[in-house]
């Protein structure tokens, strides 16, 4: 069993170390301290999004929330009003992921922003709001966002599979290591799977009906 | 891409949104993150949206292209 940093838990060997040769070993343990903190940050944000995923049945209690106690972002270009924020999705560190909803002409718009410190060089020069996504169905905003969100974890662990590539082609040449490669891939796709579905969310959607509950 | 965690989200000091004269041609996601004073995987979902088109080097790890950076720094 590997534990989330990587390493064997204390005492039993992971069996698919166990079937790995010295020098596919040393690879692994080589290339996993290099990418680590991606994996750790892989494992942090993977976690977020589905407690998002899981919280998505409080959907319903959006509009109270927001009456509750809206804190303002600020008014976005072209004068319209600006977002309420309903729920906080997820915060890394100077960026925040919210779910916000407004009035306009045709009734209530929803959407789901990263909002970046104003202080950044990003929001300096195109504000500190980016819209994600937008409709009038806050269910079906927050199921397009978790949909992208997955690839872009996707993208993320493609990202540090070619580090591990790149890792152990320099460090280990000429060496047939691609069982490393593909237990470290199998580890960062582990998860970064959501496991968000068409039915996962419909069944929470049915069970917020029921229960009225207020988790988002 | 190690130390990732460490590294994300020092927004840069000067008043203007501008980067650091270089002679780099691209940057690694943190690096892009450090420069654009964000998370880094609000980098990855820049790339993913279309919003900075990365290049591809060195057994497929990402990279961003000064350019790019530039683009988006750019003020309207």
């Amino acid at each position: 069993m590997i534990k989330r940093n990587g390493q064997p838990r204390q005492g039993v060997a992971p069996p698919s170390l166990k079937r790995m040769s010295d020098a596919e070993h040393a690879a692994y343990f080589e290339a996993f301290g290099v990418i680590k903190s991606d994996y750790q940050a892989l494992c942090l944000i993977g976690d977020k999004l589905r407690e998002v995923e899981a919280n998505a049945r409080g959907l319903g209690s959006v509009e109270s929330q927001a009456q509750s106690g809206p804190a303002e972002l600020p008014a976005s270009a072209g004068g319209r009003s600006p977002w309420e924020v309903c729920a906080s999705l997820m915060r890394l560190n100077n960026n925040e992921v919210v779910l916000c909803k407004r009035v306009c002409e045709h009734g209530l718009e929803y959407a789901v922003i990263d909002e970046a410190s104003a202080a950044s060089a990003y929001a300096k020069a195109r504000g500190p709001l980016d819209v994600l996504r937008t409709g009038d169905n806050p269910r079906q905003v927050l199921r397009d966002y978790l949909r992208s969100e997955s690839e872009t974890l996707q993208l993320m662990v493609n990202d540090i599979t070619a580090n591990v590539r790149l890792v152990i082609a320099e460090r280990f040449p000429k060496q047939d290591l691609r069982r490393v490669v593909n237990e470290i891939t199998r580890m960062c796709k582990k998860v970064a799977r959501l496991g968000f579905s068409e039915t996962v969310t419909d069944a929470a959607i049915q069970t917020q009906k029921h229960d009225g509950s207020v988790h988002v | 891409m190690s130390g990732n965690n460490e590294a994300v989200n020092t927004a840069p000091q000067a008043p203007a949104p501008t980067l650091p004269d270089s002679e780099r041609l691209a940057y690694s996601i943190e690096e892009a993150a450090q420069l654009l004073g964000v998370h880094y995987f609000s980098v990855y979902r820049m790339i993913q949206r279309g919003k900075l088109r990365p290049c591809r080097v060195l057994r497929g790890k990402l990279l961003v292209p000064r350019s790019e950076l530039l683009k988006l720094l750019k003020t309207e």
